[in-house]
């Protein structure tokens, strides 16, 4: 296989297209025409897999829709929590947006099977509502929960609390800006990161503001996040069951 | 009452199949039976099905269950029977969410009423039948244009003014109720019983009828599921391919029998089923392309191969045969007459099956190649177990029941395969100095006027008493000859009626006389102690000595 210095170079074209989540190949010919090749010729395919290893990434998806890259480990392509939001300073910050992010994924995939469907048929648009009710009710029947085991939270370290009394005791709407954000204010910064990730898009639902997932976010949940995310909890669970036996 | 050998015949006539696919939690379907999900018509195998009790327990018959059957009646006959019995009611059931759609109209608001979502859903099914698989396949807001004429002669028909919000309104429900959006855009879900094994036995029916798509230009298209073509062709018990020829076989008798305006009915119907016969093939291409595990590529795949090039080479040579007897036909009749329009127009449908058709041959040639580099790519590609996780129960609920540490130190983790790629961030020198050469903001036109505040001195004893009140109570201190008693002071002030405003004036004055302030320099007054009580109009203490300087 002979390596031409112009195939290196249109390979360098297809990863910048790949890493723009606002690149659409219908917009953009060039993009379109590199899709074509690297879904045609398997010489060039073979070497945009090689060429993106080595740079810390994995082709996730390539097809007429577009290229989806995703970060290896410990990559430089790999998003941090800093990136992400940049004032979230304090752990329950954090841990807020993470809980926030998976419970918009639970709410667009609420059943295993969900996973299953096929990418290129949209799912239900959903709003900021329906991600807040998704969280606030599990963390209500958690708290209930609590009472009637009496639970005693006063004097116990802050570590020791259940991460869902972190969600409880934010407020769902602020009243002023600070530091503090509701968590309304939290879900609707993850929409529009999202977003802005080419993971979203902004729709009408019934008169109101909602978000229609993408197909590079229903790929990205289904190939690459479900099955990692479940895994880590199992392995902080120790419970070693795959998905589908518990 | 049948006897045994029968029961058995039946269970091993293969019409009814033991499997079914649960749609429930704990599937654990093998790709296989994944394989044969809707991508394939649902005429050639029954549709997914669940199996509830039987109504009836196992070997007691209902009377007149097999009324029709003889003791002379074959095993195939009554099996057979029952088969196309299943299979009719199942067409009759997928117009269901139709008709309920329909019936729902009387209970809408008066300013909707008049509108016949029944017509008007079939008009959508024809307007998206028009454009699927093309380059301008029908969005809500293409669908929403071509319905206003239909709704606007609904207006008329009502004596109602149009109205376009109210118009919107009608699309946005039409749709929302043929995509299920009260159920959350799952299928429909529709009980019913059927016969099996002598007994009868409840199922559920699951079925689509119109989904959204993805369109490669970015926008969200309408598609009408393979459900909805087969009830909207009225195909009762014909797979796609027997549905074509059948189609394109009735365009030919009535063409031969001068009936051209059914032949362009005919015509139409054909040209639909080329539509779902297009997308049947598509469907298997793009979920190889998705994940070759999904996919049989050992046996049905190559079986479906073959079969659809042998079918794709009899239809473009019937539709080839088809137009150019049209073409004949048409240098028989006169322009003006309207049989001319129609005749043309069935010679141009058949002219579009053949194009589709022929679209496909190369796919299909392409397939087994197709297969093979999926095969090689997908080995590179980090795949996702076939068992999927539940989000919301497997991982959700367990974070936040975790200890807030544990779940903290789970997230820190996650950043990294919770979202894409992102781009690296490199320093730009360049950038940075493009950041600060940037022009000014300009100032707006008209700034708001910036108020100087009025800056006073301010003195909190100055203004404990009114200025008349410290002038009077001054003017007592400066009438003290050398040396005077602060009690003579208020006395004099008391005899002459003084308010008490004044008395309080003159005392405060004799205090800070008393006290002075040390930078505020000389001052006239000077007060020591007298030795002895206050008694004077009300003010008590100790008596001061005033002493003029």
């Amino acid at each position: 296989m002979d390596t031409d210095v112009a195939d290196i170079h249109d390979i360098g074209r297809l990863v910048q297209f790949g890493l723009r989540s606002d690149a659409l190949p219908s917009a953009e010919p060039e993009y379109r025409q590199l899709l074509e090749r690297y879904n045609d010729d398997s010489d060039f395919s073979t070497l945009v897999h090689a060429i993106v290893k080595g740079l810390g990434l994995s082709v996730l998806e390539g097809n007429r829709r577009g290229l989806i890259l995703v970060p290896t480990d410990g990559s430089a392509f790999e998003m941090r929590w800093s990136d992400y939001r940049p004032s979230s300073h304090t752990t329950d910050d954090r841990l807020l947006d993470g809980l926030i992010n998976v419970g918009i994924m639970a709410t667009v995939f609420p059943l295993s099977r969900d996973l299953e469907d096929d990418p290129t048929l949209p799912r239900m648009p959903i709003t900021v509502d329906e991600v807040e009710q998704t969280l606030r009710s599990l963390a209500a029947k958690m708290h209930l929960a609590s009472h009637a085991r009496l639970d005693l939270v006063s004097g116990t370290e802050p570590g020791m609390i259940e991460a869902w009394r972190v969600y409880w005791n934010r407020s769902e709407v602020g009243v002023s800006k600070g530091t503090s954000r509701s968590t309304r204010g939290l879900i609707e910064y993850a929409l529009d990161f999202l977003r802005k990730q080419g993971c979203f898009t902004k729709v009408q639902l019934n008169g109101r503001a909602a978000h229609q997932p993408t197909w590079r976010y229903h790929i990205l949940v289904q190939e690459f996040s479900a099955e990692p995310l479940y895994l880590s909890v199992r392995a902080l669970l120790n419970d070693n069951s795959a998905p589908g036996e518990s | 009452m049948i006897a045994p050998r029968y029961l058995a015949t039946l269970a091993r006539s293969g019409h009814f199949r033991g499997e079914s696919e649960s749609k429930d939690e704990s599937c654990q379907c093998s790709p296989r039976l994944r394989a044969r999900a809707p991508a394939v018509s649902f005429m050639s195998t029954y549709p997914p099905e669940t199996q509830d009790q039987p109504v009836n327990s196992p070997g007691e018959l209902e009377p007149d269950l097999f009324s029709g059957a003889t003791a002379e009646a074959t095993p195939i006959e009554l099996s057979s029977w029952q088969a196309q019995l299943t299979r009719r009611l199942h067409v009759l059931l997928h117009a269901d969410p139709l008709l309920r759609m329909r019936r729902r109209d009387a209970l809408q608001d008066s300013e909707l009423r008049h509108y016949d979502s029944l017509l008007l859903a079939l008009r959508v099914f024809d307007l998206i039948i028009e454009r699927t698989g093309l380059e301008h396949e029908a969005d809500q807001q293409q669908v929403a244009a071509a319905l206003e004429p239909h709704l606007i002669a609904m207006d008329g028909a009502a004596q109602k003014e149009p109205d376009p919000e109210r118009h919107a309104k009608v699309v946005d429900r039409l749709i929302g109720a043929l995509r299920n959006d009260d159920g959350g855009r799952r299928a429909f879900k529709i009980r019913y019983s059927a016969f099996a094994d002598n007994r009868v036995l409840r199922h559920h029916l699951e079925f689509k009828l119109l989904r959204e798509h993805f369109h490669l230009d970015g926008r969200t298209v309408l598609r009408l599921s393979d459900q909805a073509l087969n009830l909207f062709l009225n195909a009762l018990d014909l797979d796609i391919e027997d549905a074509q020829a059948a189609a394109e076989a009735v365009v030919e008798s009535q063409l031969k029998r001068g009936r051209f305006a059914e032949a362009l009915q005919s015509a139409n119907n054909a040209l639909i089923q080329s539509v779902r016969y297009q997308t049947k093939v598509e469907d298997v291409l793009r979920d190889t392309r998705r994940d070759i595990r999904r996919v049989d590529w050992r046996e049905d795949v190559p079986r479906l191969i073959e079969t659809a090039l042998d079918h794709i080479h009899m239809r473009v040579t019937v539709e080839q045969a088809i137009a150019r007897s049209a073409e004949e036909k048409l240098a028989t009749i006169s322009p003006e007459r309207p049989e001319f329009q129609q005749v043309a127009e069935i010679a141009r449908l058949m002219v579009n099956c053949q194009r589709r058709h022929q679209n496909l041959h190369p796919h299909l040639l392409d397939a087994r190649r197709v297969f093979r580099i999926e095969q090689d790519r997908q080995a590179f590609v980090p795949r996702a177990s076939l068992q999927r996780p539940n989000l919301l129960a497997g991982v959700l609920e367990p974070m936040l029941s975790m200890r807030r540490s544990e779940a903290s130190e789970l997230v820190n983790q996650s950043a990294g395969f919770l979202f894409g790629a992102r781009p690296a961030h490199t320093f730009s020198l360049s950038r940075l100095i493009s950041w600060q050469l940037r022009p000014r903001r300009e100032r707006r036109a008209d700034p708001p006027p910036i108020i100087d505040p009025e800056l006073e001195e301010e003195s909190p004893d100055v203004f404990r008493y009114p200025e008349q009140v410290r002038e009077r109570a001054e003017a007592y201190i400066a009438t003290v000859r050398d040396t005077e008693t602060l009690s003579a002071v208020l006395t004099r002030a008391a005899a002459a009626a003084e308010p008490e405003s004044v008395l309080d004036a003159i005392a405060w004055l004799s205090l800070e006389a008393f006290a002075p302030d040390p930078e505020e320099g000389e001052r006239p007054l000077l007060a020591i102690h007298a030795g002895r009580a206050l008694d004077v109009a009300g003010f008590k203490g100790d008596d001061l000595t005033l002493i003029k300087e």
